[in-house]
């Protein structure tokens, strides 16, 4: 099957991302609670945007929607055009693997596999070869400044250093978005301020799509724009442009 | 080697005591299942080696084994004068008229009866079945009470070697030599002369016939002739399957008790490589979270853990088929509940039993790791990357 990888469509305006009227609710127990209710922006293509707002506010579901890890109650989620809520489970996978890359707070690498390892798996997912995979591997691995460290396992590395690998994970299949939960939460401040300087220059110098969630000021001060998601008010969005 | 497969076994050789304790458990089972059809084979092998496709035994009918048939010296003279018998060098048809009579002689160790089988040949014994050699001392005289003993016997009853001297049918027997018959059930007897033997049992008949044909061929039309002559009460069977028949009842039982045993092992190492792929998953949860997320779809979360359990028994039958195969060492004298005579026989490891146990393991692998397996790809991704 091919999957259609959204740099791939028309260009037609600057909107990449549109929820519109994205509602979404989690079961405890008995009781049903609203996170998401009614829900309509959009995000621009090329654009680093920060996620900011109270724990429970509902920006990692937020998140989770916009990569196509979480499905809404209603409503739709176009991604380059297409409403990814209505592709099925697997293809929803497959447009993963094309244009989503991800970035976690606690890194979430594979324990047992290597940096490079760690970097080639989204790669098992296309039609490279060995060698081309692990040629892509090495360069991703290098654009985050680590070409020294591709045969350490994640427990030899520091955090920031874990980050640094987990975005060449996230880079290394070019996807046209990354999602970042938190990328600086677990991270010593040298650490964050290299791992989001890094984030800055993908999105300037690649043209990467960014949509961060974090609860620091000092790591959306890092983005282009910055967004708050407030709890009670959940259609209720402050925008604050920076440039 | 493909990048998942390498997951699998790094991720096997994360939990190390708690992968080796199923993959243990899983090499006792098939162990025991190798084990048992190793015996059963064993078994099959020695008695089936007994017999000889050119040969044809002749029972009384519808005695299953030679204790219990008797053929008398008119219908002997009938079935020796037959024209598929091959004729020896002696110029003499290849025909041993034979006597098989049970004697109880202390085992050396346990100092208990056992059952052992006597059995009296005609002169051309040896020649009907020429896989049959003297190794040691020398051959009975013809007309004497001297005996020969079978390999097997050799250690296992009190005054069976080479030089003593055997009572029986109110006579001594002094035995001068030992043979060998190939690892075949005659190893497991002794032999002497028919005629002494016939005489000195009071009898006055045989109990089998074995000819030599000339050509395997000719089995069909002797056997139809002589069970159809109304002056024979005789039955015909190719050496080999008379011999292969005596083995059914002893193995139909080590069949079945030892399939049951492996089966209700089996049961506990499934259920052990059950919770030990659950724990997998229980503790992957993340990475199964951000496989997921990354794009790997349900059906290769779904193999890579069947993978990994596939792993898992493929070490268990490893290592238990390398225990099983250290039995072939291993010699085992047992009652023949057929011809009620003591056996001695092997474990016998054949490529079809490595196979099979294969198979087996693998099952066990599969039932082990399928229920983990389908709860780690229908996970929920936001569920699995929240317990990170």
């Amino acid at each position: 099957m091919t999957v259609l990888r959204i740099s791939d469509r028309p260009a037609g305006e600057d909107v990449l991302i549109a929820l519109s009227d994205v509602s979404k609710s989690y079961r405890r127990g008995a009781q049903i609670v609203p996170v998401l209710s009614g829900l309509t922006f959009d995000i621009r293509r090329k654009e680093f945007l920060a996620l900011m707002g109270p724990s429970g506010s509902g920006k990692s579901t937020m998140l989770n929607l916009i990569a196509g890890i979480d499905s809404p109650d209603q409503g739709s989620i176009k991604v380059g055009g297409e409403d990814i809520t209505l592709l099925p489970e697997a293809e929803l996978a497959d447009w993963r693997a094309a244009n989503v890359g991800f970035i976690f707070q606690f890194y979430n690498l594979m324990p047992v596999l290597t940096a490079l390892e760690n970097v080639e798996l989204p790669l098992t997912l296309t039609s490279l070869g060995r060698r081309d995979r692990r040629d892509r591997a090495q360069l991703a691995l290098s654009l985050v400044g680590l070409s020294d460290r591709v045969k350490h396992l994640p427990s030899e590395l520091s955090g920031g250093q874990q980050q640094r690998v987990a975005i060449a994970r996230a880079i290394v299949t070019d996807p046209t978005v990354l999602v970042a939960d938190e990328p600086t939460g677990d991270l010593d401040r040298q650490s964050a301020k290299e791992v989001l300087e890094i984030m800055q220059r993908l999105n300037r110098d690649m043209g990467k799509t960014i949509v961060m969630v974090t609860h620091d000021h000092r790591a959306a001060a890092h983005a282009k724009r910055i967004m708050s998601l407030e709890k009670g008010d959940l259609s209720y969005l402050v925008e604050q442009r920076l440039e | 080697m493909p990048l998942l497969l390498s997951y699998s076994l790094r991720n096997l050789q994360e939990r190390k005591l708690t992968n080796l304790l199923t993959a243990t458990g899983m090499a006792l089972v098939v162990f025991v299942y190798a084990a048992v059809l190793m015996l059963d084979s064993g078994l099959k092998q020695t008695l089936v080696a007994t017999g000889e496709d050119t040969n044809v035994i002749f029972v009384r009918r519808s005695a299953e084994v030679e204790i219990q048939s008797l053929i008398d010296r008119r219908q002997a003279r009938i079935i020796e004068s037959q024209p598929e018998i091959v004729i020896g060098a002696e110029g003499a048809p290849l025909v041993s008229k034979e006597v098989a009579v049970l004697i109880a002689q202390p085992r050396r160790k346990t100092k208990q009866a056992s059952n052992l089988l006597i059995r009296g040949i005609g002169p051309a014994a040896f020649a009907v079945r020429p896989h049959v050699q003297i190794v040691e001392g020398r051959m009975f005289r013809p007309g004497s009470n001297e005996i020969v003993i079978g390999r097997a016997l050799a250690g296992r009853f009190e005054d069976v070697e080479i030089g003593s001297s055997l009572r029986f049918a109110q006579r001594e027997w002094r035995i001068v030599g030992r043979f060998d018959a190939g690892g075949s059930g005659f190893d497991s007897e002794i032999w002497g002369d028919s005629e002494q033997l016939v005489q000195s049992f009071r009898r006055d008949f045989f109990s089998s016939i074995t000819v030599r044909l000339a050509d395997r061929s000719g089995f069909d039309a002797l056997k139809a002739r002589l069970e159809a002559d109304p002056r024979l009460t005789i039955e015909a069977k190719r050496e080999r399957i008379f011999y292969e028949e005596q083995s059914r009842l002893l193995s139909g039982f080590i069949q079945i008790l030892g399939l049951t045993l492996s089966v209700m092992f089996s049961l506990g190492a499934v259920i052990g490589a059950t919770i030990t792929m659950y724990a997998a998953v229980a503790s992957r949860m993340m990475e199964i979270g951000v496989l997921r997320a990354l794009g790997f779809r349900r059906s290769r979360i779904l193999i890579a853990f069947l993978v990994e359990a596939l792993l898992l028994a493929l070490i268990g039958w490893t290592v238990g088929i390398l225990f099983a195969s250290l039995m072939t060492q291993v010699k085992i004298t047992t009652l023949n509940w057929t011809s009620l005579s003591e056996l001695a026989f092997r474990f016998v490891l054949t490529p079809e039993i490595v196979l099979r146990s294969l198979v087996f393991a693998l099952v066990m692998g599969f039932l082990g790791g399928f229920l983990p397996a389908v709860r780690a790809a229908r996970m929920k991704i936001v569920d699995a990357l929240r317990v990170a």
